[in-house]
């Protein structure tokens, strides 16, 4: 890229700059909501977000669509504010209940199985919504951008991999702990699923 | 093993971790998928596990709009990234 080129690229024009705004906003909003911040803290995100993209933009090379690029770029800043808060202490634990539900040949042990059902039976299932919410916030930011990506925006896996910095087998972990972390949980609080 | 131990020998676990991780299985190809939909088929528990993270999945989908959050008033974001970002920028 030429200097002047790059010049360019460090002083967008405002319609370009609108564009952008305008284009990528509510789905970055979106992610930062799945990644547990509150509005204020979602749209300061957001903002860093556009603006790391216009101090850095020639460094997007348009291997992957821009929208995936913002992804990555709002995942680092969003670790990068949470660090400290972003603990994930609890897989073994998780793992350790998925693997609870099977018996030594590995199918449902039914008593289990019986007990979720019962449990969820409980509750209304209107509350649910709240409940997954709730669930959500107990999510780290891995397992939370990992499933938002792959179920709300619908990023391909090998582009989620890319944001994500992670294996296709490590995704695979991922969205699973996360899946199951959530159903466990909502039957915790009563919920029912189906 | 007979052919139809084969295509039995699904466990409730391995069923469960392909559904939950969401990723196409790494080997095994059209046989893998026959005998995870026949599993599917005969196992009780494991459909009402399949149909529970379907509806989880759903459900994320549909609480993750943006009209969900009533406080979140999009074009006011907009307006107000823009304009830091152009005082900013241009």
């Amino acid at each position: 890229m030429t200097p002047a080129a790059a010049e360019t690229k460090k002083r967008p024009s405002s319609e370009e700059v609108a564009e952008l705004i305008e284009r990528y906003t509510a789905n970055l909003m979106r992610a930062a909501f799945s990644l547990n911040f509150n509005e204020n803290e979602a749209e300061e995100l957001v903002q860093a977000t556009f603006c790391a993209y216009l101090d850095g933009g020639s460094r997007f090379e348009q291997r992957s669509r821009l929208l995936t690029y913002l992804f990555g770029i709002l995942y680092n800043k969003a670790r990068e504010t949470r660090r400290l808060r972003d603990r994930n202490p609890s897989l073994d634990a998780m793992d350790a209940d998925f693997e609870g539900h099977f018996d030594s040949e590995a199918h449902w042990d039914e008593p289990s199985m019986a007990v979720m059902t019962e449990v969820e039976k409980k509750a209304q299932s209107r509350a649910i919504g709240q409940m997954l919410k709730d669930c959500l916030e107990g999510l780290s930011s891995l397992l939370g951008m990992a499933f938002t990506l792959k179920e709300v925006e619908r990023v391909p896996a090998s582009q989620i991999c890319a944001i994500l910095n992670v294996t296709p087998s490590h995704l695979g972990v991922t969205l699973f702990r996360a899946r199951n972390k959530l159903r466990e949980c909502l039957a915790a609080k009563g919920a029912v699923i189906v | 093993m007979n052919a139809i131990d084969s295509i039995m020998g699904e466990t409730c676990r391995r069923f469960a971790r392909q559904v939950a991780s969401g990723m196409p299985p790494l080997d095994g190809g059209l046989y893998r998928r026959f005998q995870f939909w026949v599993h599917w088929s005969i196992c009780p528990f494991c459909r009402h596990y399949w149909k529970e993270i379907r509806v989880i999945n759903r459900l994320h989908r549909s609480m993750s709009a943006l009209s969900q959050h009533p406080a979140v008033k999009l074009p006011q974001i907009k307006r107000r990234i823009t304009e830091a970002i152009l005082k900013r920028y241009v």
